[in-house]
């Protein structure tokens, strides 16, 4: 048996394995909760895993794996800003979120935000649909263009068929079995990742000869890779950079697919063991992404592209066997992104557009009928775009990335932690941090060192949602509410009061 | 020390000190909780937003 045929089976056996957990979840995805959210029902070990799996994408294995290999020590500010966002999302957002969203039954964060804002004319519910639809489809067009890519360097297969395959089995799992398969899938595609970015890394350290050896032929390459600040030295590019890197964290804060992870949980109890599931995850993955390019460097030195380092460590140095292995983790980081990325803009067009404003007799069935032909739909046209001329995977990755961050990060937060957000100042906030993060790109980024656009985006964000609160008047009973959900979670690092996890004292 | 700097060094034990730094005070305090209101029933929690059970 050729080593192709071999990375094959195992690709093929990774693929049926998740139309088999499409069909195993498909019961559950008859219903709106149940396709947008799987019923409230997960448990602390499937959204910690879920959510690290789809926060990182084909940018973790390929992109962060570059970025070692090119910068060196430098990456690992990237390593610092996102298990820092992490943590703190689970810490401290994860309770209140989740202790508000079961009060208001909400399915989606645009559900929160209108319940939360008492927004009577659904003006929130259309403006995040607007962005999380621009987004989702930069973003889902760029996971597909990074499997077409993947196929080809593993496999040799076109990059055509590579980005119809992907696209197929993404559809079709996600389809059937809703956002339980999703969930699930994610779970077996982060655990597949986590192994990967714990075994690659040794075998990458080893081949050089020893931690010392990797150093060494490091500091031969170019000794500015052993230092923190990089090639910039102490300077306003090597800050400006190291704040850039270490801001791809922020968006763990309030971006809406992660937010989702939390809605779905069984309960606010789950956040504490997820929340260490979620940090341990995370540190092995992007330590371990950083570690196999600054390895990289030492054994394929001179790479005309950074980003390939990854397949050629695997294909070069474990069997073929393990060589599939890796191109399934790849696949598998891509898969856990896309699925979630559908879900989401599905639910943002058919849940909180269609059920919500036009059509709120609409039967649940019919519902998330319409909810899987828009998910069909948004496949295929981040097939069509792929298959034409979008090959920068991930400049299109973190642009949305940040889109997303900026638009939702202020508002969230804003309404979970201060009492006198308005519902002007939500809509000021959202619509002033997506378009802070876009003009950046477009008329200010490379005039100051590259400045990554999430950080202004999420600045103007927050400065907008707080201007206009403070002159505008915050909805009734928002104080009530925002009382009773602090006094039922309690403090992050103190127990909750009567020892509940939330809801002990609502109202 | 293994070759790296001081500063080198403390950029890449950062992300372990402040994450499980964070994180392990939070689940000693909240690992024994019950659920909350939802507690996996959509539509039962005590909704204090006047539109319940959507």
């Amino acid at each position: 048996m050729t080593g192709s045929a071999v990375v094959l089976g195992v690709v093929i056996g990774y693929l049926a394995v998740l139309f088999g957990i499409g069909l195993w979840a498909r019961k559950e995805s008859r219903t709106v909760s149940g396709y947008y959210v799987a019923g409230k029902k997960l448990p602390s070990w499937v959204i910690a895993f879920s959510s690290n799996a789809t926060g990182e994408s084909a940018w973790l294995l390929l992109g962060l794996t570059g970025m070692g290999y090119a910068v060196g020590v430098h990456a690992f500010w990237v390593v610092l800003g996102e298990v820092l966002g992490v943590a703190l999302a689970w810490v401290f957002v994860a309770r209140p979120f989740k202790e508000y969203t079961d009060r208001y039954d909400s399915i989606t964060v645009s559900d929160f935000l209108e319940d939360r804002f008492h927004d009577g004319a659904r003006i929130i519910r259309r403006v995040s649909a607007v962005i999380i639809f621009s987004m989702v489809a930069v973003y889902t067009a760029a996971q597909f263009t990074a499997a077409g890519k993947a196929f080809d360097s593993f496999l040799g297969i076109d990059y055509t068929w590579g980005v119809i395959l992907g696209a197929i089995v993404v559809l079709y799992y996600t389809t059937v079995g809703g956002f339980k398969a999703v969930a699930y899938s994610d779970l077996l595609q982060g655990v597949l990742m986590f192994l990967a970015l714990l075994v690659l890394p040794v075998v990458g350290i080893v081949a050089v000869g020893g931690w010392g050896a990797m150093v060494e032929g490091l500091r031969a390459a170019d000794p500015s890779l052993l230092l923190p600040m990089g090639s910039f030295g102490l300077t306003t590019a090597g800050v400006v950079s190291a704040v850039s890197f270490a801001a791809v964290g922020l968006a763990f804060l309030g971006v809406p697919q992660l937010l989702t992870r939390f809605i779905s949980a069984r309960g606010t109890r789950e956040m504490a063991p997820a929340g260490l599931i979620a940090v341990i995850c995370i540190l092995v993955f992007d330590t371990g992404a950083v570690l196999v390019g600054m390895s990289g460097r030492v054994l394929f030195p001179g790479l005309a592209d950074p980003e390939t380092v990854m397949p050629l460590m695997s294909s070069s140095l474990v069997p073929a066997f393990f060589t599939g292995i890796f191109l399934v983790v790849v696949l598998a980081a891509i898969m856990s992104t896309v699925d979630s990325l559908l879900i989401l803009a599905s639910s943002a067009v058919v849940r909180d557009v269609v059920q919500k404003i036009h059509r709120p007799q609409m039967p649940e069935l019919r519902v998330t009928t319409w909810g899987k032909v828009v998910t069909v739909f948004l496949g295929v046209a981040g097939v069509l775009v792929a298959l034409g001329e979008v090959r920068v995977v991930f400049w299109f990755v973190l642009f949305a990335w940040s889109g997303l961050a900026s638009a939702f990060v202020p508002v969230v937060l804003c309404a979970l932690f201060w009492r006198r957000t308005t519902l002007a100042g939500a809509i000021a906030g959202m619509v002033c941090g997506f378009a802070a993060s876009v003009g950046w790109v477009l008329l200010f980024k490379a005039r100051f060192h590259e400045l990554y656009e999430m950080i202004p985006g999420i600045g103007v964000g927050i400065m907008a949602t707080v201007v206009v609160s403070l002159l505008t008047r915050p909805p009734a009973d928002a104080d009530r509410e925002f009382d009773a959900v602090h006094r039922a979670i309690g403090p992050a690092f103190r127990p909750a009061p009567g020892g509940r996890g939330g809801g002990g004292s609502a109202g | 020390m293994g070759g790296l700097t001081a500063g080198a060094w403390l950029l890449i034990v950062a992300p372990i000190l402040v994450g499980l730094g964070l994180v392990v005070p939070f689940y000693r305090a909240h690992r024994h909780e019950a659920n909350g209101a939802g507690g996996g029933q959509p539509g039962a929690a005590a909704s204090t937003a006047g539109e319940p059970g959507r």
